[in-house]
């Protein structure tokens, strides 16, 4: 059975799945992406909006959710962790 | 002159060098540790940085204590005055003793907080092993051979632990941090033996710093590799 994803291991899905869609997704593609339900991804994109990892933009009557540099650059902290957690055995 | 190092003479200062090579990749591990578990709170990050802290001083306490032996061994022979000399000596034994007994503490204590890392021992379990390492520290103070080979014990138990994970994971990152341990470990078998044969410090401490440069790239290698992926 697969282990329960941690607080920092649906960050690091939602970030990703933002990347992987070239900085910009939709909210309810996202939601879809990270496999979470409405509840949870409104709390946990607040978090991320707080700490500017995260921007809300508007295009075309749309709202988009973009990753900020500071988000980027946090993804890249997360993925050195993973790296890092996997080679250590941790 | 009181016999103070196994380090040949031809060889002083070049171990402090290795030392402090040792020293700054403990360091960086320690430092990403410290910051992963700031951001993560992943306990085990807290154990490992506290591991590789304990090493770190132990180091110190070692290039102190040999700083102090060879500054001595210098001052001595030069200036050769027969009272003066003499209270140097008790100084540096004083200070080669403290930092002695220090530097074998928390090697001895880093290497098993690194062991607890993986194995989560128990209440029991942890009270029996502490109580072992605590005797094994005491003998380890008079006998080199003790200390070392403690050593070695505790880091092929480490080692066995990253080659069991080299063998799960199977990526060069893993293959080369098993097999930096497996060198370190190696090192602490031969200075088992140093006191039969002095040539053989240098050949351990040549193995200790082969064993933490393979730990400098296998970190490097994870840094390279976390943003990497992100490109891809």
């Amino acid at each position: 059975m697969e282990r329960k994803r941690s607080r920092i291991d649906i960050i690091a899905d939602m970030l990703l799945s933002i990347q992987n869609k070239g900085g910009k997704i939709k909210p309810t593609h996202l939601m879809y992406k990270s496999n979470m339900s409405h509840s949870q991804m409104k709390s946990y994109l607040e978090e991320l909006i707080g700490k500017n990892f995260v921007s809300k933009v508007n295009t075309n009557n749309y709202e988009y959710l973009m990753l900020t540099d500071a988000g980027s650059k946090f993804l890249e902290r997360l993925k050195e962790m993973k790296e890092f957690e996997k080679t250590f055995g941790l | 002159m009181i016999e103070l190092t196994y380090c040949p003479k031809w060889f002083y200062g070049r171990d402090i060098i290795i030392d402090i090579v040792s020293m700054v990749v403990l360091l960086l591990i320690v430092i990403f540790s410290v910051s992963s578990y700031r951001i993560g709170k992943n306990k085990k990050y807290q154990w490992l940085s506290f591991a590789f802290s304990l090493l770190f001083l132990s180091f110190l306490f070692k290039i102190l204590m040999n700083f102090t032996v060879y500054n001595h061994i210098i001052e001595t022979t030069r200036i050769g005055y027969a009272v003066f000399t003499y209270e140097r000596i008790i100084s540096a034994d004083n200070l080669y003793f403290i930092g002695h007994l220090l530097y074998r503490i928390l090697t001895i204590l880093g290497l098993y907080a690194l062991y607890a890392v993986y194995t989560k021992p128990n209440g029991p379990t942890f009270a029996l092993t502490s109580i072992l390492v605590a005797v094994a520290i005491f003998f380890s103070n008079s006998y080199n051979y003790v200390f070392y080979s403690l050593c070695f014990v505790i880091l092929a138990m480490i080692a066995t632990f990253y080659i069991k994970n080299n063998y799960n994971k199977r990526n060069p990152k893993t293959k080369l941090l098993a097999a930096s341990f497996v060198i370190i470990c190696l090192s602490q078998l031969v200075a088992i033996f140093i006191n039969m044969n002095r040539d053989l410090y240098v050949v351990s401490e040549l193995m200790q710093l082969l064993g933490y440069l393979g730990l400098l790239l296998t970190y490097v290698m994870v840094l390279r590799d976390g943003k990497k992926k992100i490109k891809d």
